[in-house]
């Protein structure tokens, strides 16, 4: 049963990728370079996981993800980010998971598959 | 006859005296009460006491009378008695009666003391007494002296004793200790009998040595002899106020005294140091420095019993000048070698925590600089790995290009792990913070940071720390965001005069807090939403606090408990286990 994925990436390589190597996997995807896009698609699409980086330009990924889940209670976001040390920072402790960026998708992969798990069950 | 033998000799013992006879007239006066008094004698002898006793007290008549029915026994003190002079004025005066029955006959001696006078007789003596203390010259804990001073002590009671010296027989060293006000007996030396001196003498005597050579052989000699002696004097212990004993006397008189047995004068009160030293006779010499006593010489001829010559006494005196000053350079010396090495210390300490500072300031931005560019690399390094590693899955094995693009795939992933080695330890280092708090520490800042709040809602705060608390192995400031925020919700959910009541108790394995409130309690229909994110029920709150607190619980394996009634209140209990690893937040 494979979801619908919102993937919020400013980098356009990372964004590619991460949506290939998810669309591999069987998922539909979405991916957008800003907070403010991956908002607006939210409103007007259902997702049921969104992968958000935090460093952005404009909107950064901690603000994106309070607004998120306060426009969409329930909703997993799993947040993406090649700084390790935004795990100390509380507000990002409202996320489902944290996954720190790597060259190997397969921890965020399985993030995915659990998350996606648990909301539906 | 009796009256008469009294009158003589009252004046040795008590200054100002009355006698009265069986019906309380006065008898007899000494010079002392009457220059108080102020009367004439025809004006008192003869005449009831109480005369003397001021107008204004309506039961003069009866007071003696009284007194000796109110107080049983024959002598009566009384502290603060009023008595009139003859100009009228009022004396304040410390009385004493004493009831002599003679012949059936209760004659009554009344002894008296001005109270003023007492008081400036006291003050005298304290600033006599500080005058006095001005003279010492004081040594700093003289038990602790080292081995440097002790070698001159040493070398002082050495030349005191030997044949090349003074010949005395034996000598004490004792010194002025600033920090217990007191004398103290130092060092000794000298033989404690006769059959030890035989030894000594033997030892010593054969071959004629330098002065200096003497002091090395008694070096030598000193685990064997003179232990008594030792042992006794550096038991010795005068306070410096204790005027009776001579030595102190000796110190006060800044001049040489000698004690003799045989001596009428001196024999009586001085028992205890013949029977102490040992000896029938002994010369006790100030040590003068600067006009300042710094302690006493006291030697003696005890094991050949030589009397002390005039020109004895003379060389010793001279003797003791010269080892004044030797004693108080030595100890300034000493002194003045402390407190260089304390600044040495202190300077070299300076160094190392100015070096360290600023080892770690370069350590910190180094860091920083690493942590920061570790993750700018981060980033595009999974990006290439990661398009390496997609490619490589994507294409065949027998691909010509498959080789190369693994080779890729595994340096992209050396790199990676590299960079992650990197930032770990740099986050290890980071977090030189203390991994256990003490709990009730932590309490008490969290209800003082709200004590503004407390006041005005007129909310007793009800502290319930068991004592002796094991320490917590949560980091102070994540058990202080724990308690902050549920403090905070605690203190907000209540109107006035609210009761918060916190726990801290450890039980077994366990250390649990309790947090309770008589707020307004947690609505049911919102109880299965208190713990998600942006929750809240407050107009100003973030609805991240509880969020805050669960994963800050959980990450030191802790739990989490609540109950709550409506409209009665709140109970939150969190614990923690006291042994445990961390999970990573």
């Amino acid at each position: 049963m494979p979801g619908n994925i919102l993937i919020i990436e400013d980098d356009d390589s990372m964004r590619e990728l991460i949506q290939m190597e998810l669309e591999d996997e069987g998922y539909h995807t979405e991916a957008l370079d800003s907070g403010f896009a991956g908002l607006k698609a939210l409103q007007n699409q259902a997702f049921d996981l969104v992968v958000l980086d935090i460093r952005m330009p404009g909107m950064d990924g901690i603000e994106a993800l309070e607004r998120i889940i306060n426009s969409q209670r329930g909703l997993p976001v799993i947040i993406h980010s090649a700084y390790s040390h935004f795990k100390e920072n509380y507000r990002t402790w409202s996320a489902a998971a944290y996954v720190v960026k790597s060259m190997d998708l397969g921890e965020l992969k399985n993030t995915i598959k659990q998350n996606l798990k648990t909301t539906t069950t | 006859m009796y009256k008469k033998l009294i009158a003589k000799n009252l004046d040795l013992l008590l200054k100002s005296w009355l006698l009265l006879d069986e019906n309380d007239l006065i008898v007899h006066w000494s010079t002392a009460a009457q220059q108080a008094l102020g009367y004439e004698p025809q004006e008192i002898l003869n005449q009831p006491f109480f005369h003397l006793l001021p107008d204004y007290r309506i039961d003069r008549e009866t007071y003696l009378q009284r007194l000796f029915q109110e107080t049983p026994g024959n002598s009566i003190i009384l502290n603060r008695v009023k008595l009139r002079n003859q100009n009228g004025v009022i004396l304040e005066v410390e009385l004493s009666i004493y009831s002599i029955p003679e012949e059936g006959k209760n004659f009554k001696l009344i002894a008296f003391e001005k109270i003023t006078e007492i008081a400036e007789l006291q003050q005298y003596t304290n600033n006599k007494q500080l005058e006095l203390l001005d003279r010492f010259h004081f040594f700093y804990d003289v038990h602790s002296h080292s081995d440097h001073l002790r070698d001159i002590y040493d070398a002082v009671l050495v030349s005191a004793t030997s044949g090349h010296g003074l010949k005395f027989n034996r000598a004490y060293l004792l010194l002025i200790d600033q920090a217990d006000n007191a004398l103290k007996g130092i060092q000794a030396i000298g033989p404690a009998s006769k059959e030890e001196a035989g030894n000594i003498y033997d030892q010593f005597g054969k071959a004629p040595k330098t002065l200096t050579e003497m002091i090395a052989l008694y070096r030598e000699q000193r685990q064997h002899s003179d232990l008594w002696i030792n042992e006794m004097i550096r038991g010795l212990q005068v306070g410096l106020s204790n005027l009776d004993n001579i030595f102190i006397q000796t110190l006060y008189q800044q001049r040489y005294c000698i004690l003799q047995q045989a001596s009428t004068d001196t024999a009586e009160n001085h028992q205890w140091f013949f029977r102490l030293f040992q000896t029938e006779a002994a010369v006790l010499v100030p040590l003068v420095w600067n006009g300042r006593s710094i302690g006493l010489l006291i030697v003696d001829n005890a094991i050949t019993g030589n009397p002390f010559s005039y020109w004895d006494i003379n060389s010793l005196i001279n003797f003791t000048h010269a080892a004044c000053e030797v004693l108080v350079s030595m100890r300034l010396l000493t002194v003045l070698e402390k407190s260089i090495t304390a600044i040495n210390e202190a300077n070299l300490k300076l160094k190392e925590s100015q070096q360290s500072l600023l080892h770690q300031e370069k350590m910190a931005a180094k860091g920083q600089l690493l942590n920061q560019m570790a993750h700018e690399v981060r980033g595009p390094l999974a990006v290439i790995g990661g398009y390496a590693r997609r490619v490589s899955n994507k294409v065949e094995a027998d691909f010509p290009l498959k080789k190369d693009l693994e080779r890729i795939v595994e340096t992209a992933k050396t790199l990676e792990l590299v960079l992650n080695d990197i930032l770990d330890k740099e986050i290890i280092k980071s977090s030189e913070i203390s991994d256990h708090c003490d709990a009730a520490k932590v309490i008490h800042k969290v209800v003082h940071l709200f004590e503004e709040e407390i006041l005005q809602k007129k909310v007793s705060v009800n502290l319930n720390l068991q004592g002796n608390l094991p320490p917590l192995p949560v980091p102070e400031h994540h058990l202080f965001e724990i308690l902050n925020n549920l403090i905070r919700n605690a203190l907000e959910s209540m109107t006035e005069n609210g009761l918060l009541l916190i726990i801290a108790q450890s039980s077994g394995n366990k250390e649990i807090l309790t947090i309770q409130d008589t707020g307004i309690g947690i609505p049911v229909k919102v109880a299965n939403k208190l713990f998600s994110p942006y929750f809240t029920t407050k107009a100003e709150g973030t609805g991240l606090g509880l969020i805050v607190v669960k994963k800050l619980v959980k990450c030191y394996n802790g739990a989490i408990e609540y109950h709550s009634i409506e409209g009665k209140g709140t109970t939150f209990t969190i614990s923690f286990p006291l042994t445990q690893s961390t999970s990573p937040i």
